[in-house]
């Protein structure tokens, strides 16, 4: 039937110009698999709070120190500060929790980003979240190719990641990106996988958090039989109930969690009412409750328990000590405790929605920015002076 | 993700993908609309889709099944009217005989969608009986009993058309 096929190429003959813009499609799915559920990994920094926080009580542990330096990942990202090496002054350090899945695009976001800073007293450790949301100029990269230009500030990790950039790659851009908006000085930094995380949360056995809101769980739930299932299906941005299965809920009140509901907590944001502010504070608690159990346990006293714990950690950390070392950090922290730690709400924990350049993603309030100036300028003791309400007092 | 591939695969392919949907649907508009859902939709399983051995197949089954969901959608289920669309093709006709094109895609458009597809398919995109069957997801068999009557209905409406008065378009 040849003159079939002929007819058929004579109909099809003629196509008028396309509307299909290739790189739209692409820019959109980009942009819509980053958002997908990478609330999930992000809480994973703790960790990295806790290894470099607890550092103080085991200064002199040289063993560990040999054991860290081998199994940890270690990078040089962040640009050298002649004079800093030595970490006198306020100190920055960084802490990211990516989502090590990789999504459809192949981008690895930052889900969380607190920024640890150290007065110059070196006696405080405050713990300043940067919602993932945010919307910032992110500068160009040269070594993946990337532009520069206005998106949400997870991206900045996901676009320096790109390629070969890996988490080094991550890591310097992000850096670069808080610096030109806040002019904060990253002095070291760790990015924590949420294996890493885990891992970490399982070899102390759990934590002890005070759940301060009702939580209920999107993503885990228990069926008729007993089972674990999954408690609601979200198709089109609806989260639909699955009939026969009771999702996990955390009520008000102090308890020792098991790491699989401490880690489950503190991903939950869509049925909490402060949302994206409430995990972040949830994060910070959990950050705080892992130091607290790390120095408390006697994990820091006994050298074979300290060695599971730093080994746990292992591949999911890599850490950048901006060309100080594992030792200077320890030095610098040794007179922070468990106490010592202080949670801050950024925008008072309120969201501030904006679009700029069609790109949906929130902004820093004005008190939030002069926030971001006190860490700059190591006066946040006198910031929280004027606004009490923002530190968190639930431990 | 490679999506360097997935830009290098769509450049070349673009083209045959929008001549397929529109043979299927009849439309250029609606034409870029499906071939645009199957984009997005090999985008986000490229992963898996590049290793593919054939992955044209799996763009035409893509592109398929999307045509048949928009032909569920209620503003385009067919509406009855008294008379003919189209009037049918003009000269003597015949099937050695290159076909008017409008009057070839009015017949197409009243075949039933699997049996347009089939056609498409075996006669645009050259596919073999047990490739069309792997798109359509059919038995050989199938696919050939298709063609058969598809065929066999393109030729009534020609002789039809032959036979009708060619100036004037018949009514019902």
């Amino acid at each position: 039937m040849e003159p079939l096929s002929e007819a058929l190429r004579q109909v099809a003959a003629d196509p008028p110009p396309t509307t299909i813009d290739v790189d739209r499609i692409v820019a959109a799915e980009q942009r819509r698999a980053r958002h997908r559920h990478w609330a999930a990994g992000t809480a994973a920094v703790a960790l990295a709070v806790a290894v470099v926080i607890s550092g103080g009580s085991i200064v002199g542990t040289r063993a560990l120190v040999a054991r860290y330096g081998s199994t940890v990942n270690k990078v040089d990202a962040l640009p050298t500060h002649p004079g800093r090496a030595a970490l006198n002054g306020p100190v920055n350090f960084l802490v990211v929790g990516i989502d090590g899945r990789n999504g459809p695009s192949g981008l690895v976001r930052s889900d969380t980003i607190i920024v640890v800073h150290i007065p110059a007293s070196h006696d405080r450790a405050y713990l300043v979240s940067i919602p993932r949301d945010t919307a910032v100029e992110i500068p160009a990269f040269p070594p993946t190719g990337y532009r520069g230009g206005h998106d949400k500030i997870d991206a900045a990790y996901a676009l320096g990641s790109m390629g070969n950039g890996g988490r080094a790659g991550g890591l310097k851009l992000l850096a670069e990106t808080i610096r030109q908006m806040s002019g904060i000085t990253v002095d070291g930094a760790a990015v924590v996988d949420f294996a890493g995380f885990r891992n970490v949360v399982e070899a102390l056995g759990g934590v002890h958090m005070c759940v301060d809101e009702k939580t209920v769980s999107l993503h885990i739930g228990i069926d008729r039989n007993g089972r674990y299932a999954p408690p609601f299906t979200t198709a089109g941005g609806q989260f639909t109930p699955v009939p026969g299965v009771t999702p996990v809920v955390y009520e008000p009140g102090c308890r020792d969690l098991a790491p699989w509901q401490a880690l489950d907590y503190i991903r939950q944001r869509v049925f909490i009412p402060d949302g994206d502010y409430g995990r972040q504070r949830h994060q910070q608690q959990l950050l705080a409750a892992i130091a607290t159990r790390a120095m408390s346990s006697g994990v820091l006293s006994n050298p074979a328990k300290l060695d599971a714990l730093v080994r746990a950690a292992g591949g999911g950390l890599t850490v950048d000590f901006g060309g100080a070392d594992l030792l200077d950090w320890m030095a610098t922290l040794k007179s922070v405790g468990p106490d010592d730690i202080v949670m801050i709400r950024t925008n008072g924990g309120h969201y501030q929605p904006v679009k700029v350049d069609g790109v949906y993603g929130e902004q820093l309030s004005p008190d939030s920015r002069q926030l971001l100036q006190a860490v700059r300028d190591d006066t946040v003791a006198d910031f929280l002076g004027r606004h009490p309400d923002w530190v968190v007092e639930d431990r | 993700m490679d999506v360097a591939g997935y830009r290098e695969y769509v450049a070349v392919q673009l083209d045959p993908l929008r001549r397929t949907a529109y043979l299927l649907c009849g439309d250029w508009h609606t034409a870029d609309d499906l071939v645009s859902t199957a984009l997005i939709k090999l985008f986000r399983r490229w992963k898996r889709v590049s290793q593919m051995e054939n992955i044209d197949a799996y763009a035409r089954r893509v592109l398929f099944r999307a045509w048949l969901d928009e032909r569920r959608r209620p503003w385009r289920r067919e509406r009855f009217t008294d008379t003919m669309p189209e009037p049918g093709g003009t000269g003597p006709v015949t099937e050695t005989s290159v076909v008017d094109r409008l009057a070839l895609a009015a017949y197409l458009a009243e075949l039933p969608p699997r049996r347009r597809a089939v056609l498409v398919l075996r006669y645009f995109c050259d596919l073999s009986v047990e490739d069309t069957a792997e798109v359509l997801g059919c038995s050989t068999g199938t696919v050939k009993s298709q063609t058969a009557r598809a065929l066999d209905t393109l030729r009534e409406r020609m002789l039809a058309a032959v036979t009708a008065s060619p100036v004037t378009s018949r009514r019902h």
